[in-house]
């Protein structure tokens, strides 16, 4: 593995306070290497974004961290001053929003706001000059023309048009990651693939890590070389891309790829998963998967103890009680 | 880097609409269909000319009798003298330069206040956003009109304290409507990415959050700036303005003693104030809607 850029261990996130306070997070541990893509897998309310806010310091107020270290290069993000935070904020890391039609400013012009995240780490760069810098990163994520599209409002692009130019922003500095949340989500399906492609590009060009966060296992599969997969705050199963889409050794993640519609299986109904992720407040005893998952057939094992991630670190890694059951299926 | 990714194939070209209509273009559009706002535009346009040009349209002094005591209106006198056989077609016009300069600067300080401190409040939160919020209560309750009254009786008359006391006084709701706007605005997606790329909260305040704030303040303001038109001429009918200075109110109040012999003298000046109170209105209400401001 080659130079890691961003070292996270044991990371808690928690909103709200005392009694009423809701564990999103739950000492998760992970590391993303210099080119690498870490895709980070999950349902709705898994801890995901939690994830990605509390790495750049952009959690709400309501929400802390509660432990952990999140190391970039040398430093610890998470022991940052906001002003240190600044500084290192799309110069070191930087995020790809999601919805590319609220991640710009509606009354500036879009060539003006490339330009300005230009100017946001280079003071010495006159007008000018940011402007030129601007419109090669305008050429370089593929948007046709820029010097004619420089002054465009962003409601005149197109969602995918935008999605560019927020990429463009996003990689303004050349930081050594990328946090992308969900880039695609608010895209057409076939605007999906070419920001997908461009992120791929970008990465190539730049040698960033990107962290891609995605309820869509398909994105993910597709994108990344180690996935983690994320349930109820914890990462439930890590590994290479391989072996977590070929041999899933937790429950979970083997029910979310069952469940990503196939067109070569002739199938009468879509699998799904029952139920919903549970409540991270009331989490059940042991396992928190345990009340939905179809290995686990009530053993009392499941009920008891909470399983903790085994297995070969860095390779294959998943917390569940009967993995090697799961391999054997 | 440039040039090393190649560009998306000329279809997506297509994507992008090909007469792009800013949000100005817009505005404007709205603005035309709406009768009502043309109608406001007009008199407000017809007062700032006047005042504009009062030097030249004014063929008298306002101040200096120039003619025969209570003229009715007729050539050279278009609307009449006073008793004194002063020109008061010469001082309508001047008194349009009284009006808007209280107004404007009244609204250059309101912008400034205002905008100072309900960003402040919106943007930090916490004890300031309280201190100052509270403090802005206070303004709010306190009559406006009353405290010019007591400023210009400790003080005397004069343009200069009314429009300090008016323009100190009267910022509490733009300052309101700003910081609901800013506590709004904070949350959304650009400026938080603005927050990522590591923008100083300098270019956060003044590039993501202002431009956007820009419409409801205008519509805040085109309103106030009315009331404050108003205020300035009950002041002056009360013989309370600057007396070294024509305004309407002033002719109004002097208007008063005369009004079952000279109609002209009351007549003028209070159609000019209602034109330029009336003009502002309407507008304010054609751009609360087409700016989507609430008041």
């Amino acid at each position: 593995m080659s130079a890691t850029i961003l070292d996270v261990s044991n990371l808690s996130v928690v909103f709200g306070k005392g009694s009423a306070a809701v564990p999103a997070v739950r000492g998760i541990s992970f590391a993303v290497a210099r080119g690498e893509t870490l895709g980070i897998v999950g349902e709705s309310g898994c801890g995901k974004t939690a994830t990605g806010l509390a790495l750049l310091g952009l959690l709400p107020s309501s929400g802390r961290v509660t432990s952990g270290v999140a190391r970039l290069g040398n430093r610890d993000l998470l022991a940052m001053s906001p002003r240190e935070l600044r500084g290192i904020r799309g110069r070191r890391l930087a995020m790809v929003f999601q919805d590319p039609a609220t991640a710009l400013n509606p009354v500036l012009s879009i060539g003006r706001q490339v330009s300005e995240a230009v100017a946001a780490h280079n003071s010495e760069l006159d007008r000018a000059q940011a402007k030129k810098r601007a419109l090669d990163l305008l050429e370089a994520v593929g948007v046709p023309d820029p010097a004619a599209r420089y002054r465009d409002l962003p409601h005149v692009w197109s969602g995918g048009m935008r999605q560019r130019a927020v990429v463009a922003m996003a990689i303004a500095n050349r930081p050594r990651l990328l946090i992308a949340d969900e880039p695609t989500t608010a895209l057409d399906v076939t605007i999906q693939a070419q920001v997908l492609d461009l992120l791929r590009l970008v990465q190539g060009e730049t040698g960033a890590g990107l962290i891609l966060i995605s309820h869509d296992f398909g994105v993910v599969a597709e994108m990344s070389d180690r996935i983690a997969v994320m349930y109820a705050g914890e990462i439930v199963e890590t590994g290479t891309a391989g072996k977590v889409m070929e041999t899933p050794r937790h429950p979970y993640t083997a029910a979310l790829l069952r469940s990503v519609p196939d067109l070569d299986l002739d199938r009468e109904q879509l699998e799904v998963i029952g139920g919903q992720p549970p409540n991270p407040s009331l989490l059940p005893s042991g396992c928190p998967f345990r009340p939905r998952c179809f290995l686990s057939g009530g053993r009392a094992v499941c009920r008891e103890t909470a399983p903790r991630l085994d297995g070969e670190k860095g390779s294959h890694q998943a917390a569940c009680h009967f993995a090697a059951e799961l391999a054997i299926r | 880097m440039a040039g090393l990714i190649p560009a998306y194939d000329s279809a997506e070209k297509l994507e992008l609409l090909p007469t792009p209509t800013s949000p100005g273009q817009v505005a404007v559009r709205n603005v035309r269909r709406r009768p009502d706002a043309i109608l406001g535009g007009i008199l407000l346009g017809i007062v700032v000319v006047a005042a504009l040009l009062a030097p030249a349209l004014a063929p008298f002094d306002p101040f200096s009798p120039k003619g025969p005591s209570l003229a009715p209106p007729s050539p050279p006198h278009l609307m009449g003298t006073d008793a004194l056989g002063r020109d008061l077609w010469s001082g309508v016009l001047y008194g349009a330069r009284t009006s808007l300069t209280v107004a404007f600067l009244v609204g250059l300080m309101v912008l400034v206040i205002g905008t100072l401190v309900g960003t402040t409040a919106g943007y930090r939160g916490g004890w300031v956003d309280d201190v100052l919020m509270r403090f802005t209560e206070v303004l709010q309750v306190l009559p406006r009109f009353f405290l010019a009254l007591v400023v210009i009786a400790l003080f005397g008359p004069g343009l200069d304290r009314l429009v300090l006391a008016l323009g100190l006084s009267s910022w509490a709701l733009l300052a309101r409507v700003i910081r609901a706007e800013v506590l709004s605005l904070r949350e959304r997606e650009f400026v938080e990415a603005a927050v990522t790329m590591g923008a100083p909260v300098r270019r956060i305040i003044f590039r993501e959050l202002l431009p956007n704030i820009l419409p409801s303040a205008v519509v805040v303001l085109s309103l106030l700036l009315a009331q404050v038109m108003l205020l300035e001429a009950s002041l002056g009918f009360l013989g309370l303005g600057d007396p070294n200075t024509i305004s309407w109110g002033y002719l109004a109040g002097q208007a008063q003693r005369f009004l079952r012999v000279a109609w002209w003298l009351s007549v003028f000046p209070g159609a000019a104030i209602m034109m330029a109170v009336l003009g502002l209105n309407l507008v304010g209400d054609a751009l609360t809607e087409t700016l989507g401001g609430r008041t």
